[in-house]
C-alpha cells in the first residue's frame, strides 16, 4: 500500500515524511472533525490528537494500515469519548458564554456559521449509521468500500445508506441550501 | 437538487482547508515527537533531581539472571533496602516487548526497613538494557484505591512509582534510584517499562552472555498476563517545587482540563433549542476540588486535586485519551502549564512540577488625562514557559483579564516571558501594550485615546427606520510606492436603525447594505458625526445571461458555475450548473434579480473526485475558468459567453501483483524535475475497479504517482487527448548476460524500460564481470533494454518474465556492418568528417520505439570518402555526414544480425 513507505520513513523519525503525509491528508481530516463538533478549537484539537495519536502509536500500526481511515476513526472515537463523558456528568456548564461575551462575532463568519450549523443539525438528525457514512464519504472522502471496513458493512449497503441519507438531507434542507 | 448539487452544498458548509495556525502547531508537536525518535531516550529531568541512591544494582539483578540454578536472588540496595527474588522466579528476554515482568513466584521488597510483599502474577520476564522505571501496582487494586485508603493520600504508592528507578547502561553496568522516602504497606506488584528502543536493546543483548536467555520458550499465558497488565487505569502523579530551591509546594492547586470546549458549546446550544432557561453552572460541582478557569479554559472545565505536605499528589480519574492540558498553580507562582496529555500518564513516570516566583504586574486603563476608564476591556496573550524536558511545543494562550470597575488589573506571569496587552473600550482607540515580565512587582497604566466614530440612522425613502442594515467603513492608507494597508470595520443597525460605527483610519469609504434595499457608498463621509442619516433607495435588480461554449464552439451542459459578487460587505455567492433553457438552446445559466454590482464567475468542474461522476461515467474535459468585472444594471439584462478550453485528460487503471484491479490513491504533480519541489494539481482515490480518472488538465509535463509517489510515472498531456497510465499489475524481472565478440561485456550501464500508454517506466542497473544484469520489479511482457558501454550501445528487446530463469537469457552483441560511402559533395581534404547514425522504426522496433529511445550515436569518422560502422543491430538506420555547412544523408537497412550491407549517402 502507498502509506506503509510513508509510516516507515515516519517510524524513522523523517520529518519530511511526516509533513508530506500531514499535508496529505489534514484538510479531509479537518473538515471532517468540523462535521463533528462544528468549526472552531474543539475540531482543531480532534485534528491534533489524530495526528499526534498516529505518531505515538505508528509502532502500533499493521503494516499494511491505511493512514487516512486510521485518521478519520480516531477523530470519531475521540468525539464519542468525549460526548460520552460528558454525557456522564451530564451538567452544562455556564462558561461558555464568557469567552465570547463582548466580542461581536465577525460578520462574515455569521452568515456561514448559521449555514453550517443547519447543515449540521440535518446530518446530525439522520440515523446514526446513515450520518456516519454520509460524513466519511462527504467529508472525510472514503469511498464506499473503506466506509464499509469502518461501519462494518458491505460497500452496497453503505452505497444505499448514502442514497437515503441524501435523500433526507434534500428534503430538510433543499430550499434552505439551495437558494442563497 | 440532484444528489450532486446537494453533495457540493452539504461539501461547501465547511472551511476547505486547516487554518494555518493549527498547521504549524501540529508539525511544530511533531518535529518534537520525531526527534525524539530520532535519538535514543534518555532519562527525564526528574529522576536526575531526585535524591537518590545509586548502586550497582543492575549489575545485581544480571548475576541473577546468570545463575543457573534456580535460587534467591539478592538486589542489596544501600540504606538497607532488598529485593529478594523468590527460589522459582525465572525469566525470559523478550525483545518484542517494552515491559519487564517476572515469571513465577514473587519478589519481596523490603524498603526503608519496613517490609513489603511484592508479589508477581505468573507472566514472563521481558528484561533488556537501557533505562526503565518501575511502578507498583496494588495487588486487586489497580487503581492503587486500597493504598489511597489507607493512607488517606495514596502516597505510598506514589512514591514508590515516582521516586524508584532502575537504569540499566550499556556496559552491563547499571543503577536502581530509590528515594529515601519511599515506603510501601500494601502488596504490590512492580512492572519495569523501559522506552521501546528496540533496535539499541536488541544490539547490546546480542553482545552480552545472559543474552542466551533469550532461548527461552514463551509461556502460553503470557499473552493473558500482558492483557491484564494493560487495563490498569490511568493515574497521574508528581511533586510539585520550588524550581529554585526544590522545597516542596504544599496546597498547589493541580488541574487538568477534561472537557473540550466543544462539547460545552454544544450542550449550550441543546439547552436553549430546548427552550430551558438560561442554566447555572458551578465550577465546585465538579468532582475533584473546585478550581477556577483560566486562560484558554475559558470555555473549558478543570478538574484537579491539591498537592500535600509534601508537594505530592495524584489523580486517577483520568478518562481515557481526554486530557487537554496540565496546569498547576500557586499563590505567588508562575501558572505551570503542560499541554497536551501528559506522557507521563501512560508510561508511569512521575511529573515534576517545578514552579517558578511569578512576576505581578498591576496596572489601570486611563485616559489621556489620566482618569480611568471604566467598562474597558483588557486581554493578555503570552507564550506560556514550559518547564518539562520533554520538549512539549510552547504554545500561546490568550486570556481575558478581569479588570475592576475603576479599570484597574492585575496580573500574574512567568518571569522572563512577554505578555502583550490588548485594551479597548468603547468610545476609544484600542491600545496595545506589551510587557516583558520581570521578577517582583512592576506597575503600567496603559492610556487609550478617544476614537472617531459615525453614527445616526438609516431609513428607506419614505423615512422609516431600516433594522439589520450592515454597514462598513474601508480606510484605505497608501503607503510607500503601491502598498495598500486597507482595514475595515463594519456593525449592523439596531431595531430603531441606529449605527454607531467606530472609524478606523483616514480617507474613509462608508458602505450600507441591506438584502431589500440597494446598496449606498459615501466617499469621505467625515469624521465625529452623530447625524449622518443613511437613506437607502429601493432595491432594483438586473439579471444576468450567459453561455458557456467549448473550444469547439458546441455549448456545454452540466458546467458547474459560481457568482460571487465582489466588495459585498457581506460575503455572497450563488452556484447553479449550465442546462438548456426554455427556448430549447443548450449550455445556458441564468440569474434574476441579481442587485447592482460588479460580480465575477467562475466555470468549473467538479473537485470531488470520484463522487462527482455523473451517472454515465462522462466527465466534463475543460480548464476552469474565471470571469471577473461583470457589471449587473437595474432593470437591464446582461449577457455574456464563456468559451472554456479543452483539456487533456489522464485515466488508468491500478492492479495488484496478482493482476487483479486494487484501489489506490493516485496524485497528479507538476514535476520539477531539477529542484524537487513536485506541486499537487490534484488528488483521487480510485473506484472499486481500480480507475481513475483525471480530466481538464491544462496541456503539460505531468507526474502521476500511486499514493503520494510510490509510483511515479512522467506523462506528457495534449489539449483534447487522454493518456492512459496504468500502474501495478504482476511485476517479473529480466536476467541477460551480454557478450561482446565472445567475451562477457562488463560495466555497461543498461535501463530497462516499459512503455505503458504514454509513460515510460525504467529501472537501471548495469552488467557485472560476467557480463550478466538483472532488472527487477518491471511489469510482464517484453521490455526494451538499453545497454550502452564506451565503445558502442545498442537498444534491444527483453522478455520480463514472471519466473527468473537460473539460466540467463544470451545476448550477443550484434555484429551488422555498414560499409558506407559519401558522394557527390567536394570534400575538404583537412578536417574530418563527422558521421552519424540513427536507428529509424526497424523491422522488429517499427511503431513501438518512443522518441525517448531513439539510439543515436557518433559512429566514427571518415578521412576519405569512405567509412566503415560495426556492432549493429537489424533494423533500419538513417546516416548523416556533415561536411562543412551541409548535410548529406542516406539510409539502409541491416536484415540480420551479422549483415553487412553498402550504403550510399549524398
Amino acid at each position: 500500500m502507498s502509506d506503509a513507505f510513508w509510516i516507515e520513513a515516519i517510524r524513522r523519525g523523517d520529518e519530511r515524511a511526516f509533513e508530506a503525509l500531514y499535508l496529505e491528508y489534514k484538510d479531509r481530516v479537518y473538515r471532517y472533525a468540523c462535521s463533528m463538533s462544528g468549526v472552531g478549537p474543539a475540531a482543531e484539537d480532534l485534528v491534533q490528537d489524530a495526528f499526534l495519536g498516529f505518531l505515538r502509536n505508528i509502532d502500533q500500526l499493521r503494516p499494511n494500515a491505511t493512514v487516512l481511515p486510521y485518521l478519520l476513526r480516531s477523530v470519531r472515537n475521540r468525539h464519542i469519548d468525549q460526548k460520552r463523558s460528558f454525557a456522564s456528568r451530564g451538567r452544562p456548564l455556564e462558561t461558555a458564554t464568557r469567552a465570547t461575551a463582548g466580542v461581536p462575532a465577525p460578520p462574515d463568519q455569521s452568515w456561514e456559521r448559521e449555514r453550517h450549523d443547519l447543515i449540521q443539525e440535518a446530518i446530525d438528525s439522520l440515523p446514526p449509521d446513515q450520518a456516519d457514512v454520509v460524513r466519511l464519504r462527504l467529508f472525510g472522502k472514503l469511498d464506499y468500500a473503506a466506509i464499509g471496513e469502518e461501519v462494518s458493512a458491505p460497500a452496497a449497503t453503505v452505497r444505499s445508506r448514502y442514497r437515503s441519507a441524501l435523500d433526507s438531507l434534500r428534503q430538510r434542507l433543499g430550499r434552505t441550501i439551495g437558494d442563497v | 437538487m440532484s444528489d450532486h448539487e446537494l453533495e457540493k452544498n452539504l461539501g461547501r458548509s465547511l472551511p476547505k482547508a486547516t487554518p494555518e495556525s493549527l498547521d504549524r502547531r501540529i508539525l511544530a508537536a511533531a518535529a518534537t515527537e520525531l526527534k525524539r525518535r530520532r535519538r535514543p531516550r534518555r532519562f527525564g529531568k526528574w529522576a536526575v533531581a531526585a535524591a537518590v541512591l545509586a548502586l550497582i544494582a543492575g549489575g545485581a539483578l544480571w548475576r541473577v539472571l546468570d545463575q543457573d540454578a534456580p535460587g534467591i536472588g539478592r538486589l542489596e540496595l544501600a540504606d538497607g533496602a532488598v529485593f529478594v527474588l523468590d527460589a522459582d522466579t525465572d525469566f525470559e528476554i523478550d525483545r518484542a516487548l517494552s515491559r519487564l515482568d517476572l515469571k513465577r513466584g514473587a519478589v519481596r521488597a523490603e524498603v526503608g526497613r519496613r517490609p513489603l510483599e511484592v508479589r508477581f502474577p505468573r507472566g514472563r520476564l521481558e528484561l533488556r538494557r537501557g533505562s526503565a522505571t518501575v511502578r507498583v501496582v496494588v495487588e486487586g487494586d489497580p487503581e492503587m484505591s486500597a493504598i489511597t485508603r489507607r493512607l488517606g493520600l495514596g502516597a505510598a504508592a506514589v512514591s514508590l512509582a515516582a521516586f524508584v528507578t532502575i537504569q540499566l547502561h550499556d556496559d552491563g553496568e547499571g543503577t536502581v534510584q530509590v528515594e529515601d522516602r519511599t515506603e510501601l504497606v500494601a502488596p504490590a506488584s512492580i512492572e519495569i517499562a523501559i522506552p521501546s528502543d528496540s533496535s539499541r536493546s536488541a544490539r547490546v543483548l546480542s553482545e552480552d552472555p545472559s543474552a542466551a536467555r533469550s532461548e527461552l520458550v514463551e509461556e502460553p499465558e503470557a499473552a493473558a498476563e500482558e492483557g491484564e497488565a494493560s487495563e490498569v487505569k490511568p493515574y497521574l502523579f508528581g511533586r510539585v517545587e520550588d524550581k529554585e530551591t526544590g522545597e516542596p509546594i504544599a496546597g498547589a492547586e493541580v488541574m487538568f482540563s477534561v472537557y473540550p470546549e466543544s462539547d460545552l458549546r454544544a450542550m449550550l446550544r441543546e439547552n436553549w433549542r430546548d427552550g430551558s432557561s438560561r442554566v447555572s453552572y458551578s465550577l465546585d460541582e465538579l468532582e475533584g476540588k473546585p478550581m477556577s478557569v483560566i486562560a484558554r479554559g475559558a470555555t473549558s472545565d478543570l478538574v484537579g486535586t491539591t498537592s500535600d505536605d509534601e508537594g505530592r499528589f495524584l489523580y486517577r480519574e483520568f478518562p481515557p485519551n481526554s486530557t487537554q492540558a496540565l496546569v498547576v498553580r500557586h499563590q505567588g507562582y508562575a501558572p505551570y502549564v503542560l499541554n497536551g496529555r501528559p506522557s507521563s500518564i501512560e508510561s508511569g513516570e512521575a511529573v515534576i512540577v517545578e514552579m517558578v516566583r511569578s512576576a505581578t504586574v498591576t496596572g489601570q486603563l486611563v485616559d489621556s488625562t489620566g482618569r480611568a476608564i471604566r467598562g474597558g476591556d483588557l486581554l493578555s496573550a503570552l507564550e506560556w514557559a514550559i518547564f518539562l524536558s520533554d520538549g512539549d511545543p510552547v504554545r500561546k494562550i490568550s486570556a481575558r483579564v478581569p479588570l475592576g470597575s475603576d479599570g484597574t488589573f492585575e496580573l500574574e506571569g512567568t518571569p522572563g516571558t512577554k505578555i502583550v496587552l490588548d485594551a479597548q473600550a468603547e468610545g476609544f482607540e484600542s491600545a496595545r501594550r506589551s510587557v516583558f515580565l520581570r521578577p517582583g512587582s512592576q506597575h503600567i497604566d496603559i492610556t487609550l485615546t478617544p476614537s472617531s466614530f459615525l453614527s445616526g440612522k438609516v431609513r428607506n425613502v419614505s423615512g422609516e427606520p431600516i433594522a439589520g442594515a450592515w454597514i462598513e467603513v474601508t480606510s484605505v492608507k497608501r503607503r510607500l510606492f503601491f502598498e495598500e494597508a486597507k482595514r475595515t470595520a463594519s456593525v449592523q443597525s439596531d431595531e430603531e436603525g441606529y449605527y454607531r460605527i467606530g472609524i478606523v483610519g483616514p480617507d474613509i469609504e462608508l458602505i450600507a447594505e441591506h438584502a431589500e434595499y440597494a446598496t449606498i457608498r459615501l466617499e469621505d463621509p467625515g469624521v465625529d458625526r452623530d447625524d449622518l442619516d443613511l437613506v437607502l433607495p429601493p432595491l432594483e435588480t438586473g439579471s444576468l445571461t450567459g453561455l458557456v461554449k467549448g473550444a469547439d464552439g458546441a455549448p456545454l451542459e452540466g458546467a458547474s458555475i459560481q457568482l460571487y459578487r465582489s466588495g459585498a460587505v457581506q460575503y455572497w455567492s450563488v452556484e447553479s450548473t449550465t442546462q438548456t433553457a426554455d427556448d430549447g438552446t443548450p449550455g445556458r445559466f441564468r440569474y434574476d434579480a441579481l442587485r447592482e454590482g460588479t460580480y465575477e464567475l467562475t466555470v468549473q468542474r467538479e473537485t470531488l473526485g470520484e463522487l462527482d461522476r455523473p451517472e454515465d461515467g462522462t466527465v466534463p474535459n475543460f480548464i476552469d475558468i474565471t470571469t471577473e468585472d461583470i457589471e449587473i444594471r437595474p432593470g437591464k439584462e446582461t449577457e455574456i459567453e464563456i468559451v472554456v478550453a479543452v483539456g487533456g485528460s489522464i485515466f488508468g487503471q491500478f492492479f495488484d501483483e496478482s493482476g487483479n484491479p486494487a484501489r489506490a490513491s493516485v496524485s497528479l504533480f507538476v514535476p520539477d524535475l531539477i529542484g524537487g519541489k513536485h506541486k499537487m494539481v490534484t488528488y483521487s482515490q480510485t473506484d472499486d475497479e481500480g480507475r481513475y480518472n483525471f480530466s481538464g488538465v491544462p496541456e503539460g509535463t505531468y507526474a502521476v504517482t500511486r499514493g503520494f509517489g510510490s509510483q511515479i510515472k512522467i506523462v506528457q498531456v495534449k489539449e483534447g487527448e487522454s493518456v492512459e497510465v496504468n500502474f501495478g499489475g504482476r511485476l517479473g524481472e529480466v536476467h541477460c548476460e551480454v557478450f561482446f565478440e565472445g567475451q562477457p561485456l562488463q560495466k555497461a550501464s543498461v535501463s530497462v524500460g516499459r512503455l505503458e500508454g504514454g509513460s515510460i517506466e525504467s529501472r537501471e542497473t548495469g552488467t557485472g564481470v560476467d557480463g550478466t544484469f538483472i532488472a527487477k520489479e518491471l511489469p510482464l511482457g517484453p521490455a526494451l533494454a538499453r545497454i550502452v558501454h564506451p565503445e558502442n550501445e545498442q537498444t534491444i528487446w527483453v522478455e520480463v518474465s514472471s519466473n527468473s530463469p537460473a539460466v540467463p537469457e544470451h545476448i550477443d552483441w550484434p555484429s551488422g556492418r555498414i560499409r558506407g560511402r559519401i558522394e557527390g559533395a567536394p570534400l575538404p581534404s583537412d578536417v574530418p568528417i563527422e558521421v552519424s547514425l540513427i536507428a529509424v522504426a526497424g523491422q522488429v522496433l517499427e511503431g513501438k520505439i518512443p522518441a525517448d529511445y531513439r539510439h543515436i550515436a557518433i559512429v566514427g569518422s571518415t578521412d576519405g570518402r569512405t567509412f566503415e560502422v560495426h556492432h549493429l543491430a537489424k533494423g533500419r538506420y538513417r546516416i548523416r555526414a556533415k561536411v562543412g555547412e551541409r548535410t548529406l544523408e542516406g539510409t539502409c537497412e541491416l536484415f540480420g544480425e551479422q549483415d553487412v550491407v553498402e550504403a550510399v549517402i549524398r
